[in-house]
């Protein structure tokens, strides 16, 4: 079971990341980057099905 | 057993079998992507917009969850591909399951984050970004599988090399659970909710 503080670093991180890539994103070229990050999910959520029985 | 399905299984890792899995998962994945991303396009912008916005708060709360060990069950098939497969020889059968596995949706899913690719392919509304995104995906499963294979016969042993992923199931839950969460995060902030 994780402590409270490793919730707050495991919840925390990407929300702070993902506002930060979100701005960015915002201010330039929306499209190019959310099509480098979707594409990014795509493979890492096809790596993760590895792990599936 | 019959003759087909021995011969399937006996060259389980040949190279030809590999390559034909590999390449028909991409294609399927890419077919599904640019018909998505194809289906999109009838979209007006202002409504690919507000589903996206909608969707952002949906992989947020189901990040949340997933990160705070309350996964809720997930939409999916759940199931293998059909057995009797192995009966159409090992180039048909790798057609086909490529093909099946590539696309995904009738499949075990396993992660929330799947959905992000057939939905994305969809609200991007671009046959071209549609299959880029889906094809990444396509692409790396039939990669993964053949890596799998190639690592069963070098270490010599299907149930080593399964152990060795199954327990890096919940390390893939934490993950895709992060990855989930700045998806929705970077989403929600890019279209201004």
């Amino acid at each position: 079971m994780l402590s409270d503080r490793s919730h707050l670093a495991i919840l925390g991180g990407p929300i702070a990341a993902g506002v930060a890539f979100g701005v960015v994103a915002r201010e330039s070229d929306a499209m190019t980057w959310m099509i480098g990050l979707f594409t990014f999910s795509a493979v890492l959520v096809a790596i993760a099905q590895q792990t599936l029985p | 057993m019959n003759s087909d399905v021995s011969r399937n299984q006996s060259k389980r890792s040949s190279p030809a079998k590999l390559v034909v899995y590999a390449m028909a998962s991409t294609i399927g994945a890419m077919a599904a992507g640019s018909l998505l991303g194809a289906l999109g396009m009838l979209w007006a912008d202002e409504a690919r917009v507000a589903v996206a916005s909608l969707l952002a708060l949906v992989a947020i709360g189901l990040a949340g969850l997933g990160l705070v060990e309350r996964r809720l069950p997930l939409l999916q098939c759940d199931r293998e591909t059909p057995q009797q497969w192995l009966h159409l020889g090992p180039l048909r059968w790798a057609s086909l399951n490529g093909l099946v596995l590539g696309c995904g949706a009738t499949t075990r899913l396993g992660f929330a984050l799947w959905y992000v690719v057939p939905v994305t392919a969809l609200v991007v509304g671009s046959p071209g970004y549609g299959a880029l995104m889906y094809g990444a995906y396509g692409l790396t499963r039939g990669i993964g599988a053949a890596g799998i294979l190639i690592a069963v016969r070098k270490q010599g042993g299907l149930n080593d090399v399964a152990d060795w992923l199954f327990r890096r199931t919940n390390l893939a839950h934490l993950v895709t659970s992060q990855q989930l969460l700045l998806v929705g995060v970077v989403t929600a902030v890019a279209v201004g909710i």
